[in-house]
């Protein structure tokens, strides 16, 4: 059942070299992935509800959540989003640099599809960004790759 | 001749006595100037035998005999008959008093009279004869009555007697039953009548005590106040006095004597009674002994003393209430215990009395304000008593400045304390956090290079990029570790009894590849359970026996761990067969950053043993090495049980 395209992933994070990296991860999957990257939860919430500057966002196949974002706190986005009929759906994998239990299970609670610990080798971080690729596209079956449902 | 003295002078008043004696001179004056004649004996009849009518029946009882008689001419005897009858008539209960002599003779005249004209053909005869029974008729009443008033006045005098013994026998009872002395002293100052009480107390007997004054009984040192007391009480009527008594053999007895002057006709008389009062006085002593104690103590106590009652009126204050306060004694005893504050004390002073009038206790803080308005902080203690039945505060106060500003320098100390350990642990936590992010950086961008382009770098380059990122990972650990040593102690996790020994087993299991792959033999003994954050325990355990693992000596290593129980604590020794650590180290390996060996032999940061110090520590523990004789090295560490 893989997904013919690339996967089109909105990263939330605000660290550039994060993203930098993030997105280099992601191009060396060899895939056409497009990855839209907004800073913060007030921006993500606009770029899904298609608001302001994002009326023309696609509808996102995953989200990469980063927890420690300034602004609005993934948490606090994540509960958002998985609250809201229209957004629920959306498969959101947190990716952050926090090891704490509490987060694992916070998130999980709140409706967090994945919990990933950000590697601190580079090596390590192309190798879950490989994984995550090979899961989403590879292996699940994602809600914006229905055939009734339009995008 | 005179008979005009026939009863004892004492029973009569005087114009009894008057009229007896005049009644008895008459008597002798008609018996010797008999015959009379008949308007002389006519003016002798009195009215009152005429309107009395006890007389009148007297009279003619008295008529009717004579008549009787002398129709019969029977003079002899009527003579004797009218001298019964009379007798009878003047001795009779209610008669003797009423029935005067002039009335009996009025009698005997009238009789004569209605005789007159029957009588006639004898009337001298009957005159002489008349005459006659008249004046022996008189003697014999007046001796008669004399006779009964004799009579009755001894009878009254025994009865008299009678009841004076009883009620002389009922006051000697009482006067010698009384549980004090008791005295009476005439207006010549002689005692005239004392109780036995005396005679003991004296040791006098009564014929001694006669002949003394009564205030030779007493110290002389109180005789001029004690002459003034018994004056005062002749004087005034009345007077009351302590003085000591003096035996005989010098014993004294304090007593209390009280005495009330008594008017009789020989003169004033005073009766008074003394009383033992050496109880009393020993009590008193006692008291005062008690009082002298008390005040000692109110005085030398270090605080201010008060006593007050529930109006808030003071009763009682030591000295340091007046020094401290800077009021007098005249002033407190006006103030109210709340005038002694100023601003929100005074509610609570108020509040706090209410208290202690409603629960029996309270304390407060707050600070006294002298007259100069001079503020000390003071701690002040309230507990409720009864003093005269009345509701009372009883308390102290104590100058709390010093302990106060100690108090105040210690919690200062303690907030910049706890601040400047919240800062450092923020800051590490912070610095940690912040610093990762920009190696990470670097880090994954040198690495980025090597894998973007690995063919436009030659080996060099890639040696200098591996050493590049060797460095950050360094680096990265000694934060990584930094941010450990700081995190021990910030969580504040309760401590809970955790089993030493299954902490023991997760340890080796996460150390289960250096194990295997030293070759390493880990043994214990059985380890208790004990009051611990079980996740720094793990840690702490965990840190030694990697150590020993990994500063291990040419042989396999062989670490003991094995825990003995020390009075409150449990004392844990971790024994290996490694390098061992030199003596003059053994304390320098507990502080953070600090290695005693070449990163290329023994790597790491320095921060285990600084982490374990501080996990102890934080369990109110200690670490140390223990400086032993076999080579390697023995770490222990003792634990609160």
């Amino acid at each position: 059942m893989a997904l013919a395209r690339g996967l089109r992933v909105l990263l939330v994070e605000d660290n550039p070299d994060d993203v930098d990296l993030t997105v280099a991860a992601f191009r060396e999957t060899g895939a056409e992935h497009q990855v839209d990257v907004v800073e913060n939860g007030v921006e993500a919430l606009a770029y899904l509800r298609r608001q302001g500057a994002y009326h023309a966002a696609p509808t996102p196949d995953l989200v990469l959540l980063d927890l420690n974002l300034p602004k609005q706190a993934g948490h606090e986005l994540l509960a958002t989003v998985k609250n809201d009929a229209a957004l629920r759906s959306i498969p959101v994998v947190v990716l952050t640099s926090s090891k704490a239990d509490a987060d694992v299970e916070r998130t999980y609670a709140a409706g967090a599809n994945a919990y990933v610990t950000k590697p601190a080798d580079l090596d390590e971080l192309f190798r879950v960004v490989h994984a995550i690729d090979a899961f989403w596209r590879g292996v699940a079956r994602l809600p914006t790759a229905l055939t009734t449902r339009s995008t | 001749m005179s008979r005009a003295v026939l009863f004892p002078a004492d029973l009569l008043n005087s114009e009894e006595r008057a009229a007896l004696a005049a009644r008895a001179d008459d008597l002798w004056k008609a018996h010797e100037r008999a015959p009379r004649t008949a308007d002389e004996r006519r003016d002798l009849a009195s009215d009152a035998a005429l309107t009395d009518p006890h007389i009148g029946a007297a009279f003619e009882t008295l008529r009717s005999l004579l008549l009787a008689h002398l129709r019969r001419g029977d003079f002899e005897g009527l003579s004797q008959a009218f001298f019964d009858t009379a007798t009878q008539l003047a001795t009779e209960p209610d008669g003797a008093g009423r029935i005067s002599l002039a009335a009996l003779s009025a009698a005997a005249r009238h009789a004569v009279r209605e005789l007159g004209e029957p009588a006639a053909r004898d009337a001298s005869r009957l005159r002489i004869a008349v005459a006659e029974l008249e004046a022996q008729l008189l003697l014999g009443v007046g001796l008669a009555y004399n006779d009964a008033r004799e009579t009755a006045f001894e009878q009254l005098i025994a009865e008299r007697t009678a009841a004076l013994t009883k009620e002389k026998a009922l006051a000697d009872t009482i006067i010698e039953t009384l549980p004090g002395l008791f005295f009476v002293i005439d207006h010549q100052q002689r005692l005239v009548r004392w109780n036995r009480e005396v005679e003991k107390a004296t040791g006098y007997d009564a014929s001694e005590i006669v002949t003394h004054h009564p205030l030779d009984f007493f110290d002389q040192a109180d005789l001029p106040f004690l002459e003034q007391k018994m004056l005062e009480a002749f004087v005034a009527g009345g007077a009351s006095a302590e003085a000591i008594l003096v035996s005989r053999d010098g014993t004294r007895h304090p007593r209390w004597f009280t005495s009330r002057r008594v008017e009789l006709e020989e003169g004033p008389l005073l009766v008074g009674i003394g009383i033992d009062i050496s109880e009393r006085r020993e009590a008193e002593l006692r008291v005062q002994r008690e009082k002298r104690f008390a005040d000692s103590i109110v005085e030398s106590l270090p605080g201010v003393f008060y006593l007050f009652d529930d109006r808030g009126q003071f009763l009682r204050w030591n000295r340091n209430f007046e020094t401290v306060t800077q009021y007098s004694g005249e002033e407190i005893g006006r103030m109210h215990p709340v005038e002694f504050f100023a601003g929100d004390d005074q509610q609570v002073i108020a509040e706090r009395i209410g208290e202690v009038l409603r629960t029996g206790q309270s304390t407060a803080e707050a600070h006294f304000v002298s007259r100069d308005g001079t503020r000390r902080p003071f701690f002040f203690t309230g507990l409720r008593v009864s003093v005269d039945d009345q509701t009372c505060v009883i308390g102290m106060g104590i100058d709390v400045t010093e302990r106060k500003q100690a108090e105040d320098a210690v919690a200062e100390r303690t907030r910049e304390l706890a601040r400047s350990n919240a800062d450092l642990e923020q800051f590490a936590y912070v610095a940690s956090h912040d610093l990762q992010e920009p190696l990470r950086a670097v880090k994954s961008y040198t690495q980025l290079l090597a894998r973007r382009y690995p063919d436009r770098i030659d080996r060099d380059a890639r040696r200098y990029i591996e050493r590049s990122v060797a460095a950050v990972s360094r680096m990265q650990s000694l934060i990584d570790d930094l941010l450990a040593y700081s995190r021990v102690g910030r969580g504040d996790e309760p401590f809970v009894p955790t089993d030493s020994e299954a902490v023991m087993r997760e340890v080796l299991d996460d150390l289960q590849a250096s194990v295997s792959e030293t070759c390493a033999e880990v043994h214990h003994s059985p380890l208790p359970t004990l009051p611990a954050d079980r996740s720094q325990l793990h840690q702490l355990m965990q840190n030694l026996i990697a150590n020993a693992i990994k500063f291990r000596g040419n042989a396999p290593p062989q670490v003991h761990v094995s825990a003995t129980r020390h009075g409150s604590f449990w004392r844990f020794t971790v024994q290996d067969n490694g390098i061992g650590i030199e003596p003059e180290y053994a304390e320098r390996v507990f502080i953070i950053f600090q290695r005693l060996h070449s990163r290329r032999h023994y790597p790491g940061t320095g921060v285990g043993l600084a982490v374990c110090k501080k996990i102890v520590e934080h369990h109110g523990g200690r670490i140390w090495i223990e400086p032993s004789a076999t080579p390697g090295t023995c770490v222990c560490f003792e634990l609160p049980a």
